[in-house]
């Protein structure tokens, strides 16, 4: 199982990103999990930025369909504990560290295109690495 | 391999546990390969529908992660 972070999921809706095709095999493995954050996170981008309420729905589908069908971890008591420990611990903003943490719940990799914060890190592999 | 405790209800134990009779296997493997097959369906059923919100994407500036950074509040 791969555990995605928003920006997996962001690069499979933009084209011009280095890591949309390997974001889209990923996907297609169907073996994905994500957390709930994820949903806020891609909304955020797809409405304010991007300003493309089209992307921002097939990213909520894509979201509900790992809910449905998938594993979305939701925040709860140990998670929130374990997120603000990360935080202090590996110096990661609360963002990056819920997914560390929902990742690590599953006993799943981590995938992401953040290579300063999580993949230098050792937190998360880029798409592109997981796919090959 | 863990061991686990789950509730069933009556009918559905017995539809289990002749299909075990059935295969000439154990409860606890008919459960396990139940489980296995349940959750690759859902895999597949999950591949699909992403594959099938494929083809649709845009160019937004190739920079997902700066994006996402961008808009998250300090």
């Amino acid at each position: 199982m791969i555990f995605l972070d928003a920006s997996v999921l962001l690069a499979a809706e933009d084209t011009e990103d280095r890591e949309h095709d390997s974001s889209l095999v990923l996907l297609r493995t169907g073996d994905v999990a994500t957390i709930d954050l994820a949903l806020y996170e891609t909304t955020n981008v797809a409405i304010a930025r991007w300003q493309d309420p089209a992307a921002a729905a097939r990213l909520r589908a894509r979201i509900w369909t790992i809910a449905e069908l998938g594993t979305l971890i939701r925040v709860d008591g140990s998670l929130s504990e374990e997120v603000a420990r990360l935080a202090v611990e590996s110096r990661l903003s609360a963002y990056d560290a819920a997914y560390v943490a929902g990742a690590r719940r599953l006993g799943a990799v981590l995938a992401s295109c953040d290579r300063r914060d999580l993949v230098n890190a050792g937190h998360a592999q880029l798409p592109s690495t997981l796919g090959r | 391999m863990a061991k686990v405790m789950i509730s069933l209800p009556d009918e559905l134990l017995a539809r289990v546990d002749a299909q075990a009779s059935e295969h000439g296997s154990t409860r606890s493997a008919t459960l396990r390969q139940l489980a296995e097959t349940g959750l690759g369906e859902r895999r597949r059923r999950l591949a699909e529908r992403m594959i099938a919100l494929e083809g649709h994407a845009g160019a937004h500036g190739g920079n997902a992660v700066g994006d996402l950074k961008a808009s998250r509040p300090e």
